[in-house]
């Protein structure tokens, strides 16, 4: 039931709003709409299988420690795309621009997307500006659709973890989320956002015939809401290790200042893959090859299937507690 | 994570050492009930899963320690009041859903209130030269927090931005942990007092509960290591039948205290009676402006009309910051009252009770 008949910005923050904004959504488009909850849509194509996403970018700041919202734009489409076990092919990009934007900051983003999509082996093959009048935007909204081939022989879907599988993550927790907090809070930090594509590391994985049960990106919501929502739709019990978590110190320091919890951060650069036991050396040693992925690690497993899915978190001190799908936005603590 | 207080291999050992401790000790009822006064502490006790590892040993009941949950509804009526009024308010963001008798920030900010979020005070200096309204900073919080609106009042003064004020409702803990005891008599078997809070005001103020009350105590930090310090403390002391106030957060915090920050405090302050939901009003329990700033006091510069009104709810905050009650014996938790429809100040702040078992949960 909605509690209020405007939408709030917490209708976007990934947790327990977002699902009922997107149950609107699939209940009023209910059978023209033929992928549910994947990061990717597929569907068939002579030669195989393809995948298709679209996704809109809006951040402040547009340029942050380790990349703006060009390098966001490209880097969330492949990584929607790689999901599913595609290979990106094509993006369209589609420009939203505040009168007034600076040349020079526009030229800063369009390099970054060459960039991006050069190392990616990806062309841009459909394009659109937009000028809004000033005050109708925040500075530069990019909204674009992601064209890949599926390498994968077996569908990857957040539908099909299993008991007894693991769950990998391939890189630190957290670190865009953190790094733009720290950001807008004017807290002086190292810290970097971790946005980047991660399409090279499936491939390698898929190349080398691994079994790929449930595959996401950890982005609105995090590590949390990610992992219960493929809970929710496998029908299983995930639990985590809190000791095996790989979050770096200035990371959960910027967390505990503000009062939030780096399991709900954003990640830009990251994937969590859910696998059957046996293939986790394989998959560690492939991933520890690439410089994207030297930090994997096994961080928890599927433990059963149950009716009531939960996402459990085994503390340091041994004790066992609930990660729920949280209800709101993360507010600043007072003291 | 390398953080040596959280992820430490000696912290599991330790913790197995305190339940065996609790196993032998005689003549005490199982569980022992320990009141965490800070509400940081309950987000750590829940979050860490320190409630579960002791659920047969250690009962542990939450304290007056969170700003929000403890500000009375007549409070907050007097907030919205000002923001009614046309005035532009300056507060922390965990006060923005609070409900008051009739209605919440959030709804007034809905309706074109103007209210800025801030985190730190000293923005609200900022604010003010910007515009010609009144600007209102709505002043809550403990010690921690009540040395940055000393500074913004300091600062107000000497750059002499008179359309600002501030809404005084900062609370002190000594007295209100005196009042607590006397309702609580025997039904405490130890506390573990607020680290933050403790950095300002050191352990001295505390000496009371050990020497008038027979109630160990801990001065504690936030992690597991530190939270295992301070209830390893607790239960030898209650072993050993010696009650004190011992510091096991002694990397922050100094018998003492912070001298700097307790000068700027009565700089600017001086202690008066005021009311705290849960309990009403409590004598020398908060600060109001001295004589020398009252120029900066809302209440003195805009008359406030609120009626004081009380509205029958099933809301029992007032016992859950009192240590009388658990979020779970609310019947509206999880219910009626959610984190986006937050019926009690306790489901609203990061640091309610309420709101760490929703999250946090079984």
């Amino acid at each position: 039931m909605m509690e209020n008949n405007t939408i709030l910005l917490s209708h976007g923050s990934g947790g327990k709003q977002s699902k009922e904004l997107l149950d609107l959504i699939y209940r009023t488009l209910s059978h023209v709409v033929i992928n549910h909850g994947e990061d990717s849509g597929v569907i068939n194509i002579t030669n195989g299988k393809a995948a298709i996403t679209t996704d809109s970018y809006t951040i402040d700041p547009i340029f942050f420690p380790g990349g703006n919202i060009g390098k966001l734009a490209i880097c969330g489409t492949t990584n929607d795309l790689a999901m599913v076990g595609a290979i990106p092919k094509y993006i369209t990009l589609a420009l939203m621009i505040e009168e007034g934007f600076e040349f020079d900051d526009l030229k800063k983003i369009l390099i970054s997307i060459r960039d991006e999509t050069k190392n990616g082996n990806i062309s841009i093959i459909a394009g659109d500006t937009k000028i809004v009048s000033r005050g109708k935007i925040d500075k530069i909204f990019i909204n674009t659709a992601g064209y890949g081939e599926i390498i994968s022989k077996d569908t990857i879907s957040s539908q099909n973890a299993e008991p007894q599988d693991a769950v990998i993550i391939t890189g630190d927790i957290g670190d865009h989320g953190a790094a733009i907090m720290a950001y807008r809070n004017g807290f002086s930090s190292k810290l970097k956002s971790d946005c980047a594509n991660v399409a090279p590391l499936i491939q390698a994985l898929l190349e080398q015939g691994i079994k790929i049960h449930a595959l996401r990106d950890p982005t609105r919501g995090g590590l949390a809401s990610i992992l219960n929502e493929i809970a929710d739709s496998s029908k299983i019990n995930i639990v985590l290790e809190e000791e095996k978590l790989p979050i770096k110190e200035s990371v959960s320091g910027v967390c505990d200042a503000l009062g939030i919890d780096p399991l709900y951060m954003a990640c830009e650069g990251r994937a969590v893959i859910i696998c059957p036991q046996n293939e986790t050396d394989k998959v560690l040693k492939i991933l520890h090859d690439k410089s994207l992925g030297k930090q994997a690690k096994v961080i928890g497993k599927v433990t059963e299937r149950s009716d009531t899915p939960k996402l459990f978190l085994k503390t340091f001190i041994g004790a066992k507690r609930i990660l729920p799908l949280l209800s709101r936005e993360q507010t600043p603590r007072i003291c | 994570m390398n953080n040596k207080f959280r992820n430490n291999p000696e912290l599991k050992p330790l913790l197995q050492k305190i339940k065996n401790v609790i196993a032998t000790l005689d003549g005490k009822a199982l569980p022992l009930k320990f009141m965490e006064v800070c509400g940081t502490h309950t987000v750590s006790i829940l979050k860490f899963g320190f409630r579960h590892y002791f659920k047969d040993s250690i009962k542990f009941l939450s304290g007056p320690g969170c700003p929000v949950c403890v500000t009375s509804a007549h409070d907050v009526d007097k907030i919205i009041y000002l923001a009614q009024q046309g005035n532009h308010l300056v507060t922390f963001g965990d006060l923005i859903k609070v409900p008051g008798t009739h209605s919440s920030l959030e709804r007034e900010i809905a309706k074109g209130a103007t209210v800025d979020v801030v985190y730190s005070p000293l923005d609200t200096i900022k604010i003010a030269s910007n515009t010609k309204k009144e600007v209102i900073f709505i002043a809550i919080g403990f010690e921690t927090t009540i040395p940055v609106i000393a500074g913004l009042v300091l600062d107000a003064y000497a750059q002499q931005i008179n359309n600002v004020s501030i809404l005084c409702l900062v609370k002190t803990m000594p007295n209100v942990l005196r009042f607590l005891l006397s309702q609580l008599k025997g039904e405490i078997d130890g506390m573990i007092m607020p680290g933050h809070v403790s950095v300002i005001i050191g352990s001295e103020p505390y000496e009371f509960v050990p020497q008038e009350y027979g109630i160990p105590c801990a001065i504690a930090g936030f992690e597991p290591v530190d939270l295992g310090l301070g209830i390893q403390t607790l239960v030898a002391q209650i072993s050993s039948r010696d009650p004190k106030v011992d510091n096991r957060y002694t990397r922050m915090v100094r018998s003492e205290g912070n001298r700097a920050a307790q000068e700027l405090i009565s700089a600017v302050f001086q202690e008066c009676d005021v009311s705290w939901r849960g309990f009403g009003s409590i004598p020398r329990s908060g600060l109001c402006l001295n004589e020398e700033f009252s120029f900066f006091d809302a209440e003195k510069r805009f008359r406030i009309k609120v009626k004081d009104e009380v509205v029958q709810s099933a809301c029992i905050c007032g016992d859950i910051i009192a240590g009388r009650k658990s979020p779970l014996d609310c019947t509206l938790f999880r219910k009626n009252c959610t984190p986006e429809n937050p019926i009690g100040p306790c489901m609203v702040s990061f640091e309610g009770a309420c709101a760490a078992y929703y999250k946090y949960g079984e």
